[in-house]
C-alpha cells in the first residue's frame, strides 16, 4: 500500500504516449472543425461534439484499458515491476484507481461536452453502466492473471465501447432497444467465432492465453442477458393509465369487416383525437381470437410486420427470420393520418386475415389480444419557414437553417434532448389539393423515432410550392413530437359476426363504442 | 545444494522451439555463467526461471518454489536485472530508491549508501535522463542493496563500457564472494564473465551444450600444437576427440576436449614417428571453448 501513488503514476506512465497522441488528434480535428465551420455553414459545434463523446471519450477508454493490459504482458511488460515483491492487490489497486480516475475524468469530459451540445439529461444512463460494467471487467481479469490483458488487448480496443454502447441502447430503450441488440449479439458471437478459431491454431501456451479472451464476449453476453431481463428497462405502462385515456381522451374503436375474398380486415380507428397534447395509444393487434358456434376457438397469430413503407429495412427481415419482433412496431395498425377540419386527428390501421376453413359459415365470436403502445404527443406549436427559426420544447429544439426556395426545401437541425424515443412530425398547409384541404401530415423523423441524446440532425422537408409563392412571411409548418412512453397488453371485447349472411362491404361489426370503447386494457404480466 | 533446478524444461513460440528438455543445476553460493550465442535461448530460460513465462513442458524449481508459483515473499529475496528491463523512467533516481526500499524487509541502508558512494550517481536526475551505464548501475544498486539470495542477470554488460563493466564485474565479484550470493548471469559476449563464473553452462539453440564447473571445463580443453616431421603428412582416421584440425607450415594444430596424461599418450601412440619434438596442450579461454563448441555441435556433454 505504501508504494500506491508510485503504482499509480507508473501506470499513467504507460499511457503517457497514447495520450499525447489522442490529445494531439483532437486539437486537429478541433482545428478542423474550426475550419469546416468557417467553409460549411450548416455544421455546428454541437454534432462534433456529440461524435467526440460517442467515439472518443469510449475509445480513450478502451485504449487505456489495453495499454495498462500491455503493460503487464510478459511480452512486452514491465518485468520490473512483476519480479518485485510488489503485492498484487497493490498492483491491482493501482489499475482500479487509474482507470477509476480517467473514468470519472472522462464523465466530466462527456458532461462538459453534453452540456455545450445542448443535452443536458440523460448522462449518467451512458456513463454509470458503461464505468460499472469497465471496472467489472477489469476486477474479474484482475482475478486471474496478468497476461490475461495481453490477449483481450485487440478485444477491448475494438470491441468494448461498442458492446457498451449497444448495451446502453438497451438500457435506455428496454426491451425495445434489443431490437438493435440482436445486431451486436450477432457480431459479438462472430468475433467469438474467429476468436476460437485463431485459439484452436495457435499452440500450446499461447492456446491457453488466447482463451481467456473468450472472457470478454462471454460477459457482454451475459451481461446483455442480464440487461434484458431487467424488468426496469421495460418501460411498461399500466393498465390503469390506458384504460383511464381510453375513458377520457379518446376512444379508439376495433372493427371487423369482412371482405368479399373470404377475409375479414381488422381495422382500429381513432376518431377526432385531440390534436394538441394528448395522450395516444396506438393498437398493434397480435392475437385474433375466433370461436365458433361448438365453442370451437381459434388463435390466429398475427404476422408481426411493419407495414409501412420506410421502415421494411433489410434490418427487420433478418429479424423477423430470427424470430425477433421488428424494431418499430407502433406502426403496425397505423396507415392513415389526416388532418381534419375541426383540428383533430383521425389514425385508422387495418390488417387483413383469413377465417379457417373449419370455422366458415357459422356465426362467430371475434376478438383480439395485442400490445398499446402508450404515446405523448406535444404541438411544438407554428414555426415560420424562415432561415434562423427556432422552436423548443423539453424534448426538443428545432431550428430552420436553410429554406431551398429553388427546390422548395427546407433544412431542420433538430436536437433531441433525452433519451426517449420521439417522433417528430409536421404538417404544412396544402392548398392545391381539395381533399386534403388543412394540408398532410410530414413525419419528419426518418424512421419515426429519434435516438435520443445521440441525435443532432439536420432533417429536409419538402414544402408545397403554393405556399411560398402565394405568401412566404405565412408559411409556416406546425410541428409536432411524440414521445414514447411504454406498452401495455390490450383484449378487445368480442364482437358477433354473423359468417351466414352474405358479405356486405358495409357490414361492419361494431363494437358498443361510443357508449365505451371497445379495446379494454389487461393487467401487465 | 542448488539454488534453481530445470527438470526436462521445454519451452515453443507458436509450434518454435526456444528450449528443449533443458535440465541444468545452478549450485548456490555460486557464480554460474549462462552462456551461448544470441537466440539460444538464455532469456527464455530466464523468464520461465522468474515465472513470467510459464513453460510449455517440465518444471523449474527456484530455492524450493515453482516457478509459476512465484510471488511477492519468493521475490523479496531475488535479485532481478536485465538490459531489456523497463524501468520507470520518469522517477528520479532518489525516487526510484524510494519506490524499491519498503518492499524488502532486508533492505540494507549502509549496503545502499556504500552503492550510492561506490557508483557516483546523480540522485536528483530523472532515470530517462542517465546513460546506459548509470542505469545499470541503479538497477544493480536497487537489487543488491537488499541482500539478496538469489540474483540473476541477463545480459547485464551489453553495451557498456569496460570502465563500467569493470566497475560492475569488480562489484559483484566482491559480493558473490564475501556474501555468498548464487549469481546466474547469461550473457553472450563472455570475456568479461570469465574472471566471474565459478560454474559455466553453454546452451545453443534452445540445447544446453555443456554445464559444468569453469576450472573442469577448462581443465578438459585444449589447443594441440604438434611439430611436424619435413614432408610428413597426417593419417587418415585420426581420433575423434580432435577437432578444427589445421595444418600450418610444419606445424599440426586442432582442438581435444579429454585433454588429460591419458590424452598426451594417446596422441603420441597415434602419431608415431611423424611428430618433431614436444607435443604442446595450450590451455583455451572460455571464449575460445565457447567458439569451438559453437561450431562442433558433436562435442556437447
Amino acid at each position: 500500500m505504501k508504494n500506491l501513488r508510485l503504482i499509480v503514476l507508473r501506470e499513467l506512465d504507460h499511457f503517457r504516449g497514447w495520450f499525447y497522441l489522442l490529445l494531439g488528434l483532437a486539437g486537429f480535428t478541433v482545428l478542423l472543425h474550426v475550419l469546416v465551420l468557417t467553409i460549411l455553414p450548416g455544421m455546428y459545434l454541437a454534432e462534433f461534439l456529440v461524435v467526440m463523446k460517442s467515439y472518443v471519450v469510449p475509445g480513450v477508454f478502451g485504449i487505456l484499458c489495453a495499454m495498462m493490459g500491455y503493460a503487464d504482458s510478459p511480452e512486452h511488460g514491465s518485468h520490473e515491476f512483476k519480479t518485485r515483491p510488489v503485492r498484487l492487490k497493490t498492483l491491482y489497486l493501482g489499475k482500479v484507481t487509474v482507470i477509476a480516475g480517467t473514468a470519472v475524468a472522462l464523465v466530466l469530459v462527456q458532461a462538459l461536452m453534453s452540456w455545450f451540445a445542448g443535452f443536458p439529461l440523460g448522462l449518467w444512463k451512458l456513463w454509470v453502466p458503461l464505468f460499472l460494467v469497465g471496472l467489472g471487467f477489469f476486477f474479474l481479469a484482475a482475478l486471474l492473471r496478468p497476461t490475461i490483458f495481453s490477449a483481450l488487448q485487440l478485444v477491448v480496443v475494438i470491441r468494448l465501447p461498442w458492446a457498451l454502447g449497444d448495451l446502453w441502447h438497451v438500457f435506455l430503450r428496454g426491451r425495445d432497444g434489443l431490437a438493435i441488440y440482436p445486431m451486436s449479439f450477432l457480431a459479438l458471437s462472430f468475433v467469438s467465432a474467429v476468436y476460437l478459431f485463431g485459439v484452436f491454431l495457435a499452440k500450446n501456451s499461447l492456446r491457453k492465453r488466447y482463451l481467456w479472451g473468450l472472457f470478454i464476449p462471454l460477459a457482454a453476453l451475459v451481461v446483455g442477458a442480464g440487461v434484458w431481463l431487467l424488468p426496469v428497462g421495460q418501460r411498461v405502462v399500466s393498465a390503469d393509465l390506458i384504460e383511464g385515456s381510453l375513458e377520457e381522451r379518446f376512444r379508439p374503436e376495433l372493427r371487423f369487416e369482412p371482405l368479399s375474398n373470404g377475409m375479414i380486415r381488422l381495422e382500429v380507428i381513432e376518431p377526432k383525437s385531440d390534436q394538441g397534447a394528448i395522450h395516444r395509444l396506438r393498437f398493434e393487434s397480435r392475437v385474433v381470437e375466433l370461436v365458433g358456434e361448438g365453442g370451437t376457438m381459434r388463435r390466429i397469430p398475427i404476422f408481426q410486420r411493419s407495414y409501412s413503407s420506410f421502415d421494411s429495412s433489410e434490418e427487420d427481415e433478418l429479424l423477423m427470420a430470427l424470430g425477433l419482433v421488428p424494431r418499430y412496431t407502433e406502426e403496425q395498425l397505423d396507415r392513415i393520418v389526416t388532418y381534419t377540419p375541426n383540428s383533430r386527428l383521425v389514425v385508422s390501421g387495418s390488417r387483413n386475415f383469413e377465417i379457417p376453413a373449419e370455422l366458415r359459415g357459422q356465426s362467430l365470436e371475434i376478438r383480439s389480444e395485442g400490445v398499446a403502445s402508450y404515446w405523448e404527443t406535444e404541438s411544438l406549436g407554428v414555426l415560420p419557414i424562415r432561415v434562423g427559426k427556432k422552436i423548443n420544447n423539453k424534448n426538443l429544439s428545432v431550428e430552420i437553417v436553410d429554406v431551398d426556395d429553388g427546390k422548395y426545401l427546407i433544412s431542420l437541425r433538430v436536437h433531441a434532448r433525452n433519451g426517449a424515443r420521439i417522433r417528430l412530425g409536421a404538417f404544412q398547409k396544402n392548398l392545391e389539393n381539395p381533399s386534403l384541404p388543412y394540408g398532410e401530415i410530414k413525419w419528419l423523423t426518418n424512421h419515426g423515432v429519434i435516438d435520443g441524446m445521440s441525435t443532432v440532425d439536420i432533417m429536409k422537408v419538402d414544402i408545397h410550392k403554393s405556399q411560398i409563392e402565394e405568401s412566404p412571411e405565412v408559411a409556416v409548418l406546425h410541428l409536432f413530437s411524440m414521445t414514447y412512453r411504454g406498452v401495455a397488453p390490450f383484449r378487445s371485447k368480442s364482437v358477433l359476426f354473423d359468417g351466414k349472411k352474405s358479405l356486405e362491404k358495409r357490414q361492419l361489426m361494431k363494437a358498443d363504442y361510443p357508449i365505451r370503447p371497445s379495446i379494454s386494457a389487461t393487467e401487465s404480466e | 545444494m542448488s539454488a534453481v533446478s530445470f527438470k526436462k524444461v521445454s519451452k515453443f513460440f507458436m509450434g518454435k522451439c526456444a528450449l528443449s528438455q533443458l535440465t541444468m543445476e545452478v549450485p548456490e553460493g555460486k557464480v554460474t555463467a549462462f552462456l551461448g550465442p544470441n537466440g539460444a535461448g538464455k532469456t527464455t530460460a530466464i523468464k520461465l526461471m522468474l515465472g513470467l513465462d510459464s513453460p510449455t513442458e517440465g518444471e523449474i524449481t527456484v530455492r524450493g518454489t515453482s516457478s509459476e508459483q512465484l510471488g511477492a515473499g519468493d521475490f523479496e529475496s531475488i535479485a532481478y536485472v536485465s538490459e531489456n528491463q523497463k524501468l520507470p523512467l520518469w522517477m528520479t533516481v532518489q525516487r526510484y530508491l524510494d519506490f524499491c526500499r519498503p518492499l524488502y524487509p532486508s533492505w540494507d541502508d549502509e549496503l545502499e549508501a556504500r552503492l550510492l558512494e561506490q557508483y557516483q550517481l546523480p540522485m536528483k536526475s530523472k532515470l530517462k535522463h542517465l546513460s546506459r551505464g548509470q542505469l545499470m548501475k541503479v538497477s544493480l544498486l536497487s537489487n543488491l542493496a537488499f541482500r539478496p539470495k538469489l540474483i540473476v542477470l541477463d545480459e547485464p554488460f551489453s553495451g557498456l563500457d569496460p570502465l563500467v563493466r569493470d566497475e560492475l564485474i569488480g562489484g559483484l565479484l566482491e559480493f558473490s564472494e564475501s556474501e555468498g550470493w548464487t549469481v546466474f548471469i547469461s550473457s553472450h559476449d563472455i570475456e568479461e564473465i570469465e574472471r566471474l563464473a565459478d560454474h559455466v553452462a553453454i546452451i545453443k539453440d534452445g540445447i544446453l551444450q555443456s554445464n559444468e564447473s569453469t576450472d573442469s571445463l577448462l581443465a578438459r580443453f585444449r589447443r594441440v600444437l604438434v611439430p611436424l616431421k619435413e614432408g610428413a603428412e597426417v593419417p587418415a582416421g585420426i581420433s575423434k576427440e580432435w577437432f578444427g584440425i589445421e595444418k600450418a607450415g610444419r606445424f599440426l594444430t586442432f582442438m581435444h576436449d579429454r585433454w588429460g596424461e591419458g590424452a598426451l599418450r594417446k596422441l603420441q601412440e597415434e602419431l608415431g614417428e611423424i611428430v618433431d619434438g614436444e607435443v604442446r596442450g595450450e590451455v583455451l579461454s572460455l571464449r575460445d571453448i565457447l567458439v569451438a563448441l559453437s561450431k562442433n555441435p558433436q562435442l556437447k556433454r
